[in-house]
């Protein structure tokens, strides 16, 4: 063993912590650190909560909004339908009484 | 003197823009208690804008998109009643003296035969163009009044005649609208 080798092993020895190292490491950091992860989670876990029940109210309102204007839209267009059919009908009435009467006047 | 003629006036063009807007003839709600169905369309622009939304792109609804896109309202109200003799000819003759005024052309006058009934087509004309189609159409079971506000084309009429399920006929040659009566 030269004079580096010695030189290097005093420098590495193993060496025991003192009396009570770790306790107070564990009293100090321990639980401070412990508690504040758990309250992270916990506003984290809340949020997301807010945020997907927000979105999902959002979404069904959305849904349900299309769904009413679809509704309305349809009764709307029937009601058209409705009116232009009842004109048609008149009109078209209207139309071969005239022809009818176009007719007998040409017999005659 | 003039304050007079001037009010007078006034109260004319009034009352004639009252009647251009009117949905219906004045009158005509003492029917409803009578019949025993009712059918009542009410569509002004809006509602005519929003209900194009949801027309298909099949040939009937084109049509109808058509003769929607510039008018301002239909509105169609159709009384029906269990027998005849719900109504006199002289209420009938009563809505039809409402649109006698200026602004008003009596365009077509149908009588008809037993079971046929009478059909009245008037035009509200403004401005050298037509505003507006009223048909009023007296059957004996059946009463009904359809109203058109806005600029109504005769095309779109033949288009009426001719569609929405309805078998379309040739014009007649040598109709005589107003006041053909039989």
């Amino acid at each position: 063993m030269d004079e580096f080798e010695r030189a290097l092993m005093e420098a590495l020895h193993r060496e025991a912590a003192p009396e009570g190292f770790a306790e107070r490491v564990v009293a100090r950091a321990g639980p401070v650190k412990a508690g504040g992860r758990i309250w992270w989670k916990k506003r984290a876990f809340q949020w997301s909560l807010a945020a997907g029940l927000a979105a999902t109210l959002l979404a069904g309102g959305l849904i349900e909004h299309r769904r009413e204007q679809q509704i309305r839209g349809e009764r709307a267009r029937e009601e058209l339908m409705l009116a232009l059919r009842i004109t048609g009908v008149k009109l078209h009435a209207v139309q071969e009484r005239l022809a009818e009467m176009d007719r007998e006047g040409g017999k005659q | 003197m003039k304050r007079i003629l001037g009010a007078f006036l006034l109260s004319l063009l009034l009352a004639e823009a009252a009647m251009a807007q009117r949905k219906f003839p004045a009158g005509i709600e003492k029917f409803a208690a009578r019949a025993e169905e009712t059918t009542d369309v009410s569509l002004d622009k809006s509602m005519l804008n929003f209900a194009s939304k949801f027309l298909s792109s099949r040939e009937q609804d084109q049509q109808a998109r058509r003769i929607i896109a510039s008018l301002e309202g239909i509105y169609v109200r159709s009384y029906e009643f269990n027998k005849p003799g719900a109504y006199t000819a002289a209420e009938i003759a009563a809505l039809r003296q409402q649109f006698q005024g200026p602004g008003w052309s009596h365009i077509v006058s149908v009588r008809g035969k037993g079971s046929d009934g009478d059909t009245d087509i008037f035009m509200h004309l403004g401005d050298g163009q037509i505003k507006g189609m009223l048909i009023i159409a007296a059957e004996p079971q059946e009463l009904t009044f359809v109203n058109i506000l806005g600029p109504i084309k005769p095309e779109d009429l033949k288009e009426l005649s001719g569609q929405f399920g309805i078998p379309q006929i040739r014009s007649p040659k040598n109709a005589q609208p107003e006041g053909k009566s039989k």
